[in-house]
């Protein structure tokens, strides 16, 4: 009995755990560069109290044994890197990109981070910076005078300075890609930073295999898609619904078991 | 008399157990692959039966249940995700933990870990035609898996994902973290009624409405037996009674 009152109880925090990584989901839906997550679950162990192929008499055996689980658990929540759409912004400084690379920002501890939020300012040194004005590495800085500002397809910076004409190459914006992207760590603000499971980053221009070009005046919106999150917080919900009515109904079972001796 | 307060309360200890196996369906409603087990119970007349026409030394037990996982398909949903695959049909997939103990899963949840080996959620390795499956770090063109369980690679063939099947099911028994054990000695067969769907997820078959009918009737079930003893006891009680008063 109490087995089954802790077995929904781990369904409903299981249940608990989803809700709040789709409802982080669908907070994120605006956020620009967003990889939304999935919650997986697995059951957890089981007590064997009959072997199968226990003998049932001295020449037949037990076809099936009795096992009794112990409810479920989170097994991963798996961050998905399908691509987002991409949406035309007419920024200069906006990057999207479409593939798998990663952007490279120095965090100010030194360490570096990767985003696919291409939302990007120059700060008061005119370096390349990110919304949270960290810069983007290798760093690029605009001379001052810095009119017109062009990024191409695989990366290269350009800038009309002062009265000039022509545009000159600054700097070639570098990617970097995981074998395992979905092993990344979030830290906030669209950061990701590196795990043993993510793999070491490889760098390499946009455009070069699989880091994906550079679209300039585009941001790569969230990958979230309301109705899927919506239907699954229906799920989630009711199944939170119906773990709560096992431990009812143990609570009932119990109180009847109490009833024998009156 | 004794003996029917003794049928009540086993009656009660299988509503029990049964009650517990429900609970664990309806927590794992929402885990992918998830079989739902079935706990059928033997009547104890028929035990006894059985034990003495097989002359058993030990005496009857009072009751035997089986704990019977229900291997029905479940929903396949589609998730998009590049390394969910579902299997349509009679199969499992096939992965290995350090010790290389095999283990068999429904939940075809996978991913790639650092090294591009194709793992489970737990990180154990997925079998493939030979071994693990090492997806290339500079793949070009996209991975793709066909119907047969075949792994694709732009357009060239890198490995067939490993799909057993068994003869006999229900000598499966459930390890965990979605996977099941087979006994030692006996190894998964090649499946050929199956298909497999890259982008896709199987849920769990746990059907809600079921469960919660079994539920229901269960929990009636253990509350008739409850009645039965305290219907006995008070039977018992009072001739207690007469037949003191007699004295």
């Amino acid at each position: 009995m109490n087995r089954a009152m802790y077995s929904a109880a781990t369904g409903m925090n299981a249940q608990q755990l989803n809700v709040d990584t789709i409802s982080n989901n669908i907070a994120n839906v605006n956020t620009v560069g967003f990889k939304r997550s999935r919650a997986d679950f697995k059951d957890l162990f089981y007590e064997t109290l009959q072997q199968a192929g226990s003998a049932s008499s001295s020449e037949t055996q037990q076809p099936n044994g009795i096992q009794i689980g112990q409810g479920t658990t989170l097994a991963a929540t798996k961050k998905s890197f399908t691509p987002g759409m991409l949406k035309n912004t007419e920024q200069k400084l906006d990057i999207a990109i479409q593939g798998d690379g990663f952007l490279q920002v120095t965090l100010p501890s030194g360490e570096i981070a990767y985003t696919r939020n291409g939302s990007l300012s120059v700060d008061g040194e005119g370096r390349l910076v990110t919304n949270a004005g960290y810069p983007v590495t290798p760093e690029i800085t605009f001379p001052e005078g810095t009119r017109e500002v062009n990024i191409s397809d695989t990366g290269v910076v350009q800038a009309a300075v002062g009265a000039s004409e022509e545009m000159e190459d600054i700097e070639t914006i570098l990617l970097a890609k995981f074998m395992n992207p979905a092993g990344l760590k979030s830290t906030g603000k669209n950061l990701f930073v590196p795990t043993d499971s993510a793999g070491e980053p490889t760098e390499g221009a946009p455009g070069e295999e699989g880091m994906g070009e550079l679209k300039q005046g585009f941001l790569e919106v969230s990958n979230v898609k309301i109705v899927e999150e919506m239907v699954d917080l229906i799920q989630a919900q009711r199944a939170y619904e119906i773990n709560s009515k096992t431990i009812q109904a143990s609570d009932s079972m119990l109180q009847t078991a109490n009833g024998i001796k009156r | 008399m004794i003996n029917g307060i003794y049928s009540a309360a086993s009656a009660m200890e299988m509503a029990e157990l049964k009650h517990e196996v429900i609970a664990n369906n309806l927590a794992n409603a929402n885990t992918a692959g998830f079989k739902r087990d079935n706990l059928p119970i033997e009547s104890f007349s028929m035990v006894l039966n059985q034990q003495l026409a097989n002359d058993v030394p030990d005496g009857p037990s009072s009751y035997n249940a089986r704990s019977v996982t229900d291997f029905t398909q479940g929903f396949v949903a589609v998730t998009n995700g590049k390394f969910d695959v579902a299997i349509n049909g009679k199969g499992f997939f096939a992965v290995e933990d350090e010790q290389g103990n095999r283990f068999y899963t429904r939940d075809g949840s996978f991913g790639t870990n650092s090294e591009g080996v194709l793992v489970n959620n737990s990180g154990y390795p997925v079998m493939g035609g030979g071994g693990e499956i090492t997806i290339p770090a500079n793949a070009e063109g996209p991975v793709t898996i066909d119907n047969e369980g075949g792994i694709y690679v732009g357009e060239t063939r890198l490995d067939q994902l490993n799909v057993s099947d068994f003869e006999d099911r229900s000598q499966l028994a459930k390890a965990g973290g979605n996977l099941y054990r087979a006994p030692e000695g006996v190894e998964g067969e090649e499946a050929l009624d199956y298909s497999v769907q890259q982008g896709a997820l199987e849920k769990s078959n746990v059907n809600v409405v079921n469960e919660m009918v079994e539920m229901i009737s269960n929990s009636r079930q253990y509350e008739a037996a409850q009645r039965m003893i305290q219907s006995q006891d008070s039977t018992l009680g009072r001739m207690i009674d007469a037949v003191g008063a007699t004295v």
